[in-house]
């Protein structure tokens, strides 16, 4: 065996790879850390859709109502329940929903996701109207 | 579940350190039991060369080309996949993770694709060395890259074990961080994602140990090139990798060398 130190080496490595998560927890003072639960509005119960529903998919609902306002024009959403909505960012989501640092950005920050929406978009608390 | 999952978790851990580190323990021994052979420090050259038959596996290719553009996508999207995977595991997300999310979803949707592509030329070109274990692995492997394509996917209900095609990550992570601090806690129930999660857990456990060795033997190989080359034609010329490797063509089969290159040939083989 010529190279016994060489893959011991490579083994420990590879080792350390595997168990980087305990690590880097246990540095960055995580262990049994939980995420920020976002900060729901207290005088609105309904969302435009059941809960589960708006959380796997409001990155897709997003999307859809930016294309059928800025592009097709179209400003109305039917909703599963029958109701009518503004597609609207700021007047229908933000209305509940005032601030984005303490609904939005707790899970996209907690799993390091991009968002474009604040590129163009102001949150009425980031825009000074609260 | 939570805890069930997190039992799992920890005995494939344990299964894994173990053959790693039983390994080491072999390793050690046979390596006690030769002795060290002589340690050439490797020129630069080489270990560019070696860099790039790690990154880029050029044997492979002048082996089989077909087998290697999909040995090679599987390889680097995997590795990406890997990367992207940590923000589901770690907090805070660090930055270099943050700046390969890009290219690591992409990786996730090639993945599965290119072991496909893998399978079909083996099965086509009817290769005899694809032992069964590695058709296993491959197909572990394809098992945990489709469940984690389908999260992807705003389906509901298209497979049966299903209730949510998208699962809540937020809550996976916030068990996952549980489960590498020593103290799970809640999971939350989805089908795809048991799924996803068990493929993984058998594949940590069975994923073979030599596996990482091939990076090692690469680099090995290149500085027994140097080192042939240092016996071939001395001091002098070995200095200068650049110069030796234009005037000797390392591949081609050098005349029988006295002692420790008779010792060199053997290991090389």
């Amino acid at each position: 065996m010529h190279d016994g130190r060489k893959i011991i080496t490579g083994l420990l490595l590879v080792l350390g790879i595997v168990f980087y998560p305990f690590f880097h927890n246990a540095f960055s003072g995580m262990i049994g850390h939980v995420a920020l639960k976002p900060e729901l509005p207290k005088d609105e119960k309904e969302c435009i859709g059941p809960k589960e529903k708006i959380l796997a998919d409001h990155n897709d609902l997003l999307g859809q109502w930016m294309t059928s306002a800025v592009r097709n024009g179209v400003r109305t959403y039917e909703a599963k329940n029958g109701r009518r909505y503004r597609i609207s960012l700021n007047s229908t989501c933000m209305r509940c929903h005032r601030d984005h640092a303490t609904f939005c950005d707790r899970c996209h920050e907690y799993l390091a996701v991009d968002t474009a929406c604040w590129d163009c978009h102001m949150s009425p608390k980031q825009a000074g109207r609260e | 579940m939570g805890l069930l999952f997190a039992f799992g978790a920890y005995i494939a851990y344990m299964i894994f350190t173990c053959r790693i580190v039983w390994r080491i323990l072999v390793v050690w021994e046979r390596t006690k039991r030769s002795g060290e052979h002589t340690q050439f420090t490797m020129s630069p050259v080489a270990l560019l060369k070696a860099t790039g038959d790690i990154l880029l596996f050029p044997r492979l290719f002048s082996e089989n080309p077909r087998v290697w553009i999909g040995e090679w996508i599987f390889h680097v999207s995997f590795s990406l996949v890997m990367v992207r995977h940590l923000r589901y595991v770690v907090d805070p997300v660090p930055g270099w993770v943050v700046a390969l999310q890009q290219p690591g979803m992409w990786a996730g949707t090639i993945l599965p694709f290119s072991l496909i592509y893998i399978l079909a030329v083996k099965e086509i070109e009817k290769k005899k060395y694809v032992s069964g274990l590695n058709s296993a692995l491959t197909g572990i492997v394809l098992l945990a890259g489709f469940t984690g394509l389908l999260s992807r996917c705003p389906v509901k209900g298209i497979l049966p074990l299903t209730t949510l095609a998208r699962p809540d990550i937020v809550g996976i992570k916030d068990y996952m961080i549980g489960l590498f601090s020593f103290a799970p806690g809640n999971l939350p129930e989805d089908g795809l994602f048991s799924v996803h999660f068990i493929s993984a857990l058998v594949l940590l456990a069975y994923l073979p140990t030599h596996i990482f060795a091939a990076p090692l033997s690469l680099l090995s190989s290149r500085e027994r090139e140097d080192a042939f080359r240092l016996l071939m034609h001395g001091e002098e010329m070995s200095l200068s990798g650049r110069r030796s490797s234009l005037t000797q063509d390392a591949s081609a089969p050098a005349r029988k060398a006295p002692d420790e290159g008779g010792k060199e040939e053997k290991g090389h083989a």
